[in-house]
């Protein structure tokens, strides 16, 4: 039986929309890819070696931007479960699960990059220094998300609960940001607070299209994965309405 | 198939200095790239996961849309009242 216009017509809006912003995303996707090329040139072929550290500091031009990543992943988090608790609605459940993921993705890539670089700088992998340490809770924290989303149902008071662990979770980021500060301990400050910045300007422009890689990779996971969620909400609904129907097996 | 005595043992020996030939430049670009190769790898998965979705999405609604088409077409357009 063929479809009735209006809803092949809604059909051909929801396929039309898909479509560009399929489009959307790959263009970001492409540009993201680009970009990386871009900067592993300049942070390798064009940056120079640093006088004291050696090649190891290169390590910076990918931790940081990194660090970066996860703060925009946990404040998607924050925003997306904040929202949630205000207007329990799909899409912002969707956000604030995307978010952590981000977060815990950047958030691994710092704790891998952030001990290479100590092992050579301080002689051993991990210290129990202020920073690095509420960096470690607060990947902890989002990991701990994720194992609830993953293994705690789809529940409404399971969102909540877990949009309420978004939002606690962003009181840690502050706190990781102004540890050097507050409390001393080990790790550098180049750019912030007292550091004395990168002396070099091609060190500034590998430092800047990292963060410019990073965002862009950023955006576009964090675009692909709310998409994901959304598609996944919208096909449960639909097959719990097919079982209802006896369109589909159990 | 070989003949089945045959001597297959082997030894792997270092070249002296060889260690040091390691270029850290390159290992440090590969470990880079590594990284960044599997973020990629994860949004390539999560947009084919999400074409796979659709589909099964599309699926479902037009199945749904049949299904609730067929049960109006069932029902007399006066909704089942006798007017006998």
């Amino acid at each position: 039986m063929p479809l009735p216009q209006e809803s092949r017509s809604h059909h051909d809006l929801t396929d039309r929309a898909a479509t560009s912003t399929d489009r959307v995303l790959t263009g970001l996707v492409v540009l993201a890819a680009a970009t990386c090329i871009g900067t592993l040139h300049v942070i390798f072929f064009r940056t120079p070696i640093e006088a004291t550290m050696g090649i190891v500091q290169k390590v910076f031009y990918f931790h940081v931007p990194a660090a970066y990543g996860m703060y925009l992943g946990a404040a998607a988090c924050f925003v997306g479960s904040a929202l949630y608790l205000f207007r329990p609605r799909d899409r912002w459940d969707a956000v604030a699960r995307a978010g952590a993921e981000i977060a815990v993705l950047m958030g691994l890539m710092v704790m891998i990059t952030g001990p290479l670089w100590a092992s050579k700088a301080w002689g051993r992998y991990w210290t129990w220094d202020p920073r690095l340490t509420t960096v470690l809770l607060s990947l902890l924290l989002y990991v701990a998300y994720l194992a609830l989303r993953a293994f705690g149902g789809r529940g409404d008071a399971e969102r909540r609960f877990a949009a309420a662990l978004g939002v606690l979770g962003a009181a840690n980021l502050p706190i990781i940001h102004l540890s050097v500060r507050k409390w001393g301990g080990q790790h550098p400050q180049v750019i912030t607070g007292s550091g004395r910045g990168l002396q070099h300007p091609d060190m500034k422009l590998a430092l800047g299209l990292g963060f410019a890689t990073f965002t862009l990779l950023v955006v576009a996971c964090l675009a692909a994965r709310i998409r994901v969620h959304r598609a996944e909400c919208r096909l449960a609904i639909l097959e719990q309405q097919a079982l209802e129907l006896d369109l589909v097996e159990d | 198939m070989g003949p089945p005595n045959q001597d297959s043992s082997s030894a792997y020996r270092g070249v002296p200095g060889g260690a040091g030939d390691q270029s850290g430049t390159l290992l440090l670009v590969e470990a880079y790239a590594a990284i960044w190769l599997l973020v990629f790898a994860l949004i390539l998965w999560t947009l084919r996961r999400q074409r796979q979705m659709n589909v099964r999405i599309a699926a479902l609604e037009t199945e749904l849309q049949r299904a609730r088409d067929g049960a109006d077409a069932a029902q007399p357009p006066d909704g089942g009242a006798d007017r006998s």
